[in-house]
């Protein structure tokens, strides 16, 4: 399978804290990686590393075979790594709409035809009845879904989805799975999902990646994962 | 679901707007006593400039509190060249807003490429008045100093000058129309968009793809050539500049709480706030202004405290209050 997306030996500190440490992960093409691991393990800062929102004391990402380090956040999302926000950062006082288009705009100057490509997105995550509503009138859920919708219309071939399914219902993190699966198999964008529901990652990923105290403690296919020594340990505490 | 335009109804209902706008230029024809004129003319010019700040600070969100700086060098580059070279203030006028410009670009990459926001891009601006007005007091063997310079007059159209006030009514007039149609014009754009997304949050922003610092900077450049022209403006209806008239700090709060009465966020907002403040502060100046000394100052603070209180967005926030509702109901007439 083609890597289009090769972390390398990623080091981030924060002053006397080592949020991560020589991580190393790779997405192939049209590949869901599932990131998982504890609170505070390093999976956010790992995607704010990728997408340029801070660069790493050590280590490369290359995307394609080019190096990002170092790149400004739009120029990442302008070559087509995408991320939605864990706390999702809609531009409050736009309407649905709005907020779709300005993500819409990135590949295309035309107001008209960013808006009908933006309408048709929002229809494809559910956001249809909502086009006018000022996103900061939205619930969790929908907010989640705004997220995605702006992130797709940016057409990226890799999307980083910060914990797209925390705070939602069970019956609205399914549907959103489904979601998933659906635009991998459309339109061919590569994902890393990042989610601390370990049980709706391991549904949706082709391969998974443990962070456990910024380290990568594990990673292959979800059936070894859930069998792996180390993760239960991690996320269950130790066998007495 | 309509797919169409949700601005549409304000595009079918354009004589809102275009009627106002035609009895604007009727004006001077009616037997308006000279007084009214200048109100007249104060408000055009205040709409103007609230118009052009927020640009930057309405639509960006990078409140400024230092637009004076932009209208003084427009102002005084008009002023001393002609003061000095007989330069005529329509090139002295292009001059000073590309010193302007300049000033604003020197500012913006000094703010923004540096991370400088929010407060404390507004304190940068507000300082930058403060330094310019004491270099301009300083410099007064060029400048005249806090005695101001003159403007010799001439009275002929090739140096800006004109003899009827209602002339200067019918410039402003039209330079406030052109600024409106372009924010107008730059709130339906990608530019527009991208600069609403930068107000609400710039790190959203920048991983939509967007150059938050490239397009602020435009922002506050073309905010700053536009005020810079207002500051020409005022020295040729004025023939008279002092630093504290054109870089004084209170001309740059009344532009800004101007534009926030009025509400800074849509093209039209800034320009109501102004048909509203002008004449009621010129209105107790006039009455009030030798007995109680700083009524207008008063009436200032009190409607900022009720706008901030009742209509955070201003008073173009209720219109597009009724215009989201009247438009919700045609989605629906749609529907059904």
């Amino acid at each position: 399978m083609n890597q289009i997306l090769k972390v390398e030996g990623v080091t981030k500190r924060f002053g006397g804290i080592r949020a991560l440490y020589r991580v190393s992960l790779h997405v192939g093409e049209k590949e869901i990686l599932g990131l998982i691991g504890p609170n505070g393990s390093g999976k956010t800062t790992l995607i704010n590393v990728i997408t340029g929102v801070y660069e790493p004391k050590e280590g490369e990402v290359l995307y394609n075979g080019e190096n990002l380090v170092g790149l400004p956040p739009h120029q990442i999302a302008m070559k087509g790594i995408v991320r939605t926000f864990q706390l999702t950062r809609p531009f409050g006082n736009l309407s649905v709409i709005d907020n779709v288009i300005v993500g819409s705009l990135l590949k295309s100057d035309d107001i008209v035809e960013a808006r009908e490509k933006s309408i048709e997105t929002l229809e494809m995550v559910g956001l249809g009845d909502y086009v006018h509503v000022l996103s900061k009138d939205l619930t969790t859920g929908n907010r989640k879904r705004l997220e995605l919708a702006r992130a797709l219309t940016m057409e990226p071939s890799l999307m980083l989805l910060d914990e797209s399914l925390a705070g939602l219902t069970l019956a609205e993190m399914r549907e959103n799975l489904t979601l998933l699966k659906k635009i991998r198999s459309e339109r061919g964008i590569s994902m890393i999902v990042v989610e601390h529901v370990v049980k709706a990652v391991m549904d949706v990923s082709d391969r998974i990646v443990v962070l456990d105290a910024g380290e990568k403690i594990a990673e292959g296919d979800p059936r070894s994962i859930a069998k792996n020594e180390k993760v239960i340990e991690v996320y269950l505490g130790k066998a007495m | 679901m309509s797919k169409a335009d949700p601005r549409d109804y304000l595009t079918r209902n354009r004589y809102l707007f275009y009627i106002p706008i035609v009895i604007l230029f009727f004006i001077p024809l009616l037997p308006i006593p000279i007084y009214v004129m200048h109100v007249l003319v104060l408000s055009l010019l205040f709409a103007y400039l609230c118009t052009s700040w927020a640009l930057i600070s309405g639509f960006a969100g990078q409140v400024s509190l230092g637009h004076t700086c932009f209208y003084g060098i427009g102002a005084y580059t008009t002023t001393l060249l002609f003061h000095y070279y007989g330069l005529t203030p329509w090139i002295g006028g292009i001059i000073g807003i590309a010193f302007s410009a300049i000033f604003a670009f020197i500012l913006g990459y000094a703010c923004f490429r540096f991370k400088v926001r929010g407060p404390y891009f507004t304190f940068a601006t507000l300082a930058s008045t403060v330094i310019l007005e004491g270099l301009f007091v300083s410099q007064s063997q060029i400048t005249g100093g806090e005695l101001g310079i003159e403007m010799p007059y001439i009275g002929s159209p090739l140096y800006f000058q004109f003899t009827e006030k209602t002339h200067y009514y019918l410039v402003i007039l039209v330079l406030w129309l052109c600024v409106l149609f372009l924010s107008r014009r730059i709130q339906n754009t990608k530019f527009g968009y991208y600069l609403f997304a930068i107000r609400e949050d710039e790190d959203a922003a920048e991983a939509c793809g967007i150059n938050t610092t490239k397009y602020k900077i435009f922002a506050l450049v073309l905010s700053a050539a536009l005020t810079g022209f207002g500051g020409v403006f005022h020295s040729q209806y004025y023939l008279y500049i002092t630093p504290s008239a054109v870089y004084g700090l209170d001309r740059s709060f009344q532009i800004s709480s101007t534009a926030l009465v009025g509400g800074s966020n849509v093209w039209f907002g800034p320009s109501l706030g102004s048909f509203l403040i002008n004449p009621i502060v010129e209105w107790t100046r006039a009455t009030y202004g030798g007995t109680i000394y700083t009524l207008p100052l008063m009436i200032y603070g009190l409607l900022m405290i009720l706008i901030g209180r009742f209509l955070p967005e201003g008073i173009s926030g209720i219109i597009q209050r009724l215009i989201s509702y009247k438009r919700e109901k045609d989605t629906q007439k749609g529907r059904s």
